[in-house]
């Protein structure tokens, strides 16, 4: 085979499972609560008392945030492994939403009214 | 602080996430060796990331390989002596890392939530799903660019 003039690199790696992930805790936290994974442990609640700003944090702002940092490092570093966290969250909530089987194999999906596409996008947008 | 012993939380993870974890520094190691020897043995030298072509996700040859769809999920390139820009290399190195860390705590809790086989299908889904649509993304935009530079 004739040797690669391709600068570029292949697609590798844990991105997309990761994004699936943050989707997958998204589902199972409840929406307006924030609790920090592994060594920290701390139980964030936001109640709208607080600063303008932080009362706009929700249980989609981790997501958000990686998306934000994918599309960054995307621009910076090249498409290659980073554009798979946007696929992967992407398909992981169709996933999570149409398909899943639930735990009796009664019916597919969770198509609770919390987990709507809408839900990923701060109040004002919706 | 109590010290921390490791044996007590290696009993607590669960089958799956073994399996996992296994999978990924297994098939990074794996990528990392081969493409060094590829790379003594090779008479034209290949670009970074391209030694393995049947093993992760090269957009103009994996057509012949359709398992890379899901390896390459696995596969979190690692390279030590490689001339390739810094910043790639600090970023794939974070990469692993970051991946070796925060993957085995997520699938830890989320097998007890829902079981090996869910997990297992959620992982294959997502993994394959987004390398189908990447493999698609980076040929659209070899059409539209025209450069190789995406490949």
């Amino acid at each position: 085979m004739t040797d690669h003039h391709s600068s570029g690199i292949p697609f590798h790696g844990l991105s997309a499972l990761q994004s699936g992930i943050l989707v997958a805790f998204t589902q199972i936290i409840p929406e307006h609560q924030i609790q920090l994974f592994g060594v920290l442990k701390a139980r964030v609640k936001v109640g709208v008392r607080h600063l303008g700003v932080i009362s706009l944090l929700t249980a989609q702002t981790i997501p958000g945030v990686f998306l934000l940092a994918s599309n960054v490092l995307v621009l910076v570093l090249g498409p290659s492994p980073f554009i798979l966290i946007q696929f992967g969250f992407f398909v992981a909530w169709v996933y999570l939403r149409f398909f899943k089987l639930s735990e009796n194999g009664e019916y597919r999906g969770d198509r609770s009214e919390t987990f709507a596409f809408q839900y990923w996008f701060p109040p004002i947008v919706r | 602080m109590p010290p921390i012993s490791f044996l007590p939380f290696l009993q607590t993870v669960p089958w799956g996430t073994r399996i996992l974890t296994a999978l990924l520094v297994f098939a990074s190691l794996a990528q990392f060796l081969l493409a060094s020897v590829i790379r003594q043995q090779a008479p034209v030298l290949p670009t970074y990331g391209h030694e393995l072509p049947w093993l992760v996700l090269v957009p103009k040859t994996s057509w012949k390989f359709p398992w890379t769809l899901l390896t390459a999920g696995f596969v979190e390139l690692n390279i030590f002596e490689v001339r390739r820009s810094w910043s790639i290399k600090a970023s794939d190195t974070l990469q692993f890392a970051f991946s070796l860390v925060t993957v085995p705590l997520a699938c830890r809790y989320l097998e007890r939530l829902w079981g090996i086989r869910e997990l297992a299908r959620f992982t294959c889904v997502v993994i394959v799903a987004s390398n189908i649509i990447a493999f698609g993304f980076a040929w659209i935009l070899f059409i539209v660019l025209g450069s190789d530079a995406v490949m």
